[in-house]
């Protein structure tokens, strides 16, 4: 594998100009230059070299120094593609605040409307920052250390806006914060993501990842979740980014005793993308529950790696991943669950599923298992196959014709993932989005029957 | 069973040393003249002689794998890599040196013999030194020797196929072996032959900080079948051994290859073995792969599918005790359509031993009608015990279906109070579990080796409890 001989030199004086608006606490600063020391340190990821980079052979090819240096606002106003997701149709959900950033940083959310508690709940990176100083730095940069990835580094570097989330103890709040996260064409956008639930507190965050169709950009967020005794986060990450964009993604949380994590994703969009969704079950008789799909189109790549760490005795952890591929897609999946020493009565299952719509289309399954502890149940599946004959000949035999049959049991493999979504518009946006994308599959051919000569 | 258990003592059963006694034996460590040394030893032709050295080549510049099991404790340069036991091969038992035979006893292979086995070709060191076949197999044309008499005397059939499954810049320990390989087993089925009675091989080690290269070299003609067995035992020393044998099978349309092997090398054993299988035509291989000692060993058997409505099969199981990492696993690779595939792997590790299975399933884009599954069950029975599962599976083809499920879990409570409640011993009680859960791989295995391996399962699992 050749050298990459790019690699986003970032120079101090480069990295020092990056700065929220409004400023960097001095801590932030600090966590910034440790940051470039340790994106410095490292070589640029390699598939040759990387075990996790070694199906996703783009990132050879990837120099984030390739895109744009963002242009200061003009108008004030999110761009276009932003507005228009801005005032979608999750805003007629029960949304109780909202926060948007792009490459430019944060940016106001006109047309939109918050309560007071809603503004006390999520604030823009800056703002977060400024108002809750001591709770950040615990946070920031402890659940994703700089040094973690080249990605992370990147991301704590360059990042200018983002979200600081923070629910009071035993506070349950009505509606969902939404976060839209978007990168305009030929630009690169590292938004960052703090999420601090106190004790016994309750609350579902949907993000969405968005950009336009056409020039090439990067979209990399990190988010950091910490749930204490007994919270309860349902986070939603709904990727819709145009078909040029490079994905960069990275969400870590720690789940202390008795809480639980539930995430769910859809990732749809993008040129290509590398997601890692880790968490860390600190806690006696915490929980995770993961259940996410993914739908691969064209030349899309989608590799998503996931990480269930067990560090406490009395945890359980969940994940299904859905993957339907068509067209010359590929979508790679590697799920490690670890148990470490101690962590007994650990029950952690994994299960990938892969549905092949086209001879051309691949899907690479890799759940793997380290246990150090022996009082414990841990189980992993994974099945990769086209749509079963018998489903087909069931359906044609009922009357319904053949492209609907196979637009039908497409549907139907997804649904659980759908069903688990919050209920409402949520739900009903992605099932849609998700149906949408099956439309234009049967549209283009794609879920006509396969040949057999290729 | 648990009967059987008491009568075994707590030292390793085939732990005993009979005091070295060999005719020739190389210079430590590696070297040109070493390996050039061996060739003309054997009296080689010069395409064997530049085959060697080649593969040394290519053993010197790959690097040692980043991945898998901790290889440090091998010096390359601290091993006999040729000893010599006897001068001549012996024909008839009563030929066989006094010592050897003696180790043999205690083995048990004579006993074996009196049982009609089709043939013993034991391997004691580098060389073959006891062999036979019963008349029938040479009057329906089958070969069975070892490697080197196959180059001596069949070399015709012999340069076709050697190299050709895993060629010498595979990997670095087959590099290695390539470079100085002795011995092994050489099978020949011709078309349409059906041996009836599985042919059996021992290997044993008995030089301290001699390396083993054996090459096993299979073809089965068209419509055959064979049965190859395989048994590895070796005495104990305070020094690391190492281990690193080259087996490869060509099975031919129609064929029918089962390969058995139990290998329970000393615990200061580095066992690193490469052993891949073509598959012509709907023909069948299966591995039978049982892994019980060694300190490290790595060892991933593979079936490259390469005909279609060919079937492959890897059964394994591995039991790793205090100090052990048996990093096993399997390979199958679907080239052809309609090809199928089944891989069961069960793991058992006790006190700090660590077992990982590490598999590689592979469709490639052209093979439809792909079906494979791939089941790894782990059984943990200590606190420090570990287990990984990584399975690779990469597949290109879409009209697949394609199975994988591993389950990690401890010996079930439930089913040890069930026992206990009847009156049985924990420890008899765990034994019994742990016999079951390995059930499906010693049913297939001829009668004595599964009494053989419960014996060994049992005499693993003393003092495990309380």
């Amino acid at each position: 594998m050749a050298e990459t001989a790019h690699a986003y030199r970032l120079t101090r004086e480069e990295a020092t100009a990056v700065a929220l608006a409004g400023g960097d606490p001095v801590w932030f600063a600090e966590l910034r230059e440790a940051a470039l020391a340790a994106y410095r340190e490292a070589p640029w990821p390699s598939s040759g070299r990387d075990e996790d980079w070694r199906r996703t052979p783009q990132i050879d090819r990837l120099d984030p120094a390739s895109f744009s240096e963002p242009l200061p606002l003009e108008s004030g106003e999110p761009p276009s593609y932003l507005l228009a997701a801005l005032l979608g149709p999750i805003a007629k959900g029960d949304v109780a605040a909202t926060i948007v950033s792009d490459e430019t940083g944060n940016l106001p959310t006109p047309g939109t409307s918050a309560g007071t508690a809603g503004a006390q709940l999520a604030l823009t990176l800056a703002a977060g920052l400024a108002a809750e100083s001591d709770t950040w730095q615990a946070l920031a940069g402890n659940v994703a250390p700089p040094g973690l990835r080249k990605w992370v580094s990147l991301n704590t570097v360059a990042t200018r806006g983002g979200a600081c989330v923070h629910v009071g103890r035993g506070q349950q709040p009505q509606g969902y914060v939404r976060l839209l996260h978007g990168v305009s064409r030929g630009s690169a956008s590292f938004p960052r993501t703090l999420v601090k639930l106190e004790e016994g507190a309750r609350l579902t965050l949907v993000e969405e990842w968005i950009s336009p169709d056409g020039d090439a950009s990067l979209l990399s967020p990190v988010a950091e979740v910490e749930l204490a005794r007994g919270a309860h986060l349902t986070h939603v990450i709904l990727q819709g980014c145009g078909d040029q964009t490079v994905v960069q993604s990275t969400i870590r949380a720690k789940v202390g005793q008795e809480a639980c994590y539930e995430a769910r994703w859809n990732m749809l969009g993008g040129a290509w993308q590398k997601a890692y969704v880790e968490t860390f079950m600190l806690g006696e008789g915490s929980s995770t529950r993961m259940v996410g799909l993914c739908v691969g189109r064209q030349r899309q790549h989608h590799d998503l790696q996931t990480l269930q760490d067990h560090v406490a005795p009395g945890a359980t952890s969940d994940l299904l991943h859905r993957v339907a591929v068509a067209d010359r897609s590929r979508s790679v999946y590697a799920g490690l669950i670890r148990v470490e020493e101690g962590a007994q009565k650990t029950n952690a299952y994994v299960q990938n599923r892969n549905l092949l719509l086209s001879p051309q289309a691949k899907a690479d399954s890799n759940p793997t298992l380290e246990i150090l502890a022996n009082d414990v149940r841990c189980t992993h599946g994974s099945t990769a196959g086209r749509i079963d004959d018998n489903q087909l000949f069931y359906c044609e035999s009922r009357g319904i014709e053949r492209q609907q049959a196979r637009r039908l049991i497409v549907e139907g493999f997804f649904a659980d993932v759908v069903d688990a979504l919050p209920e409402g518009v949520i739900r009903e946006v992605s099932r849609g989005r998700v149906l949408a994308g099956l439309e234009t599959l049967a549209h283009s051919g794609a879920l006509a029957e396969p040949s057999r000569s290729a | 069973m648990a009967v059987a258990a008491k009568d075994l003592t707590k030292d390793y059963k085939f732990g005993f040393n009979d005091g070295d006694e060999f005719v020739f034996r190389s210079e430590r460590g590696l070297s040109p003249e070493v390996v050039a040394d061996i060739s003309r030893r054997k009296s080689e032709p010069a395409w064997m002689l530049e085959f060697r050295l080649k593969a040394l080549e290519h053993f010197r510049q790959r690097p040692m794998p980043s991945w898998g099991a901790d290889l440090s404790g091998i010096d390359f340069d601290e091993i006999y890599y040729y000893v010599r036991p006897a001068e001549e091969q012996g024909r008839t038992w009563d030929e066989v040196p006094e010592g050897i035979k003696r180790t043999f006893d205690r083995l048990g292979i004579p006993e074996a013999e009196r049982k009609f086995l089709a043939g013993v070709s034991a391997q004691y060191e580098s060389e073959v030194v006891y062999h036979s076949i019963r008349e029938d197999l040479e009057k329906q044309g089958v070969l069975f020797c070892d490697c080197d008499t196959g180059l001596r005397e069949h070399p015709e059939i012999f340069r076709k196929y050697f190299g050709t499954v895993i060629p010498p810049n595979d990997n670095k320990f087959a590099a290695l072996n390539s470079a100085v390989w002795s011995g092994g087993s050489f099978v020949y089925v011709p078309k349409g032959v059906r041996v009836e009675i599985p042919l059996q091989a021992y290997f044993r080690i008995n030089t301290e900080s001699m390396g083993q290269f054996e090459r096993t070299l299979i073809i089965a003609e068209e419509g055959s079948f064979v049965h190859y067995i395989e048994g590895c035992t070796a005495p104990t020393y305070s020094k690391d051994s190492l281990h690193s044998a080259v087996v490869e099978i060509i099975a031919m349309p129609n064929s029918h290859v089962r390969y058995t092997t139990i290998q329970n090398w000393s615990n200061n054993v580095y066992n690193l073995v490469t052993k891949r299988a073509i598959a012509k035509e709907h023909a069948v291989v299966e591995w039978i792969d049982g892994n019980l000692g060694s300190k490290v060993t790595m060892k991933y058997p593979s079936i490259y599918l390469m005909g279609e409505g060919a079937h492959g099969e890897v059964l394994s199981v591995a039991f790793a005790g205090d100090g052990q990492h048996q990093d096993a696993g399997a390979k199958v690779i679907h080239v052809a359509p309609n090809t199928t595939s089944t891989i069961v792997s069960k793991s058992v590790s006790k006190g700090s031993g660590r077992t990982s299975y590490r598999g590689h399933l592979k469709v490639y884009p052209k093979a439809h009608g792909v079906k494979s599954s791939v089941r790894c069950d782990a059984l943990l029975l200590d606190e420090q015990a570990r287990s990984d599962t990584y399975p690779y599976m990469d597949v290109e083809a879409q009209d697949v279906q394609i199975g994988h499920e591993a389950t990690v879990s401890k010996v079930g409570d439930e089913q040890l109070f069930y026992l206990q409640s009847r009156g049985i011993s924990e420890q008899e009680a765990t034994a019994m579990i742990v016999n079951g859960f390995i059930e499906p791989f010693v049913k297939e295995l001829p009668m004595e080796y599964a009494l053989e391996l419960n014996r060994l399962i049992s005499l693993q699992m003393e003092g495990s409890v309380g």
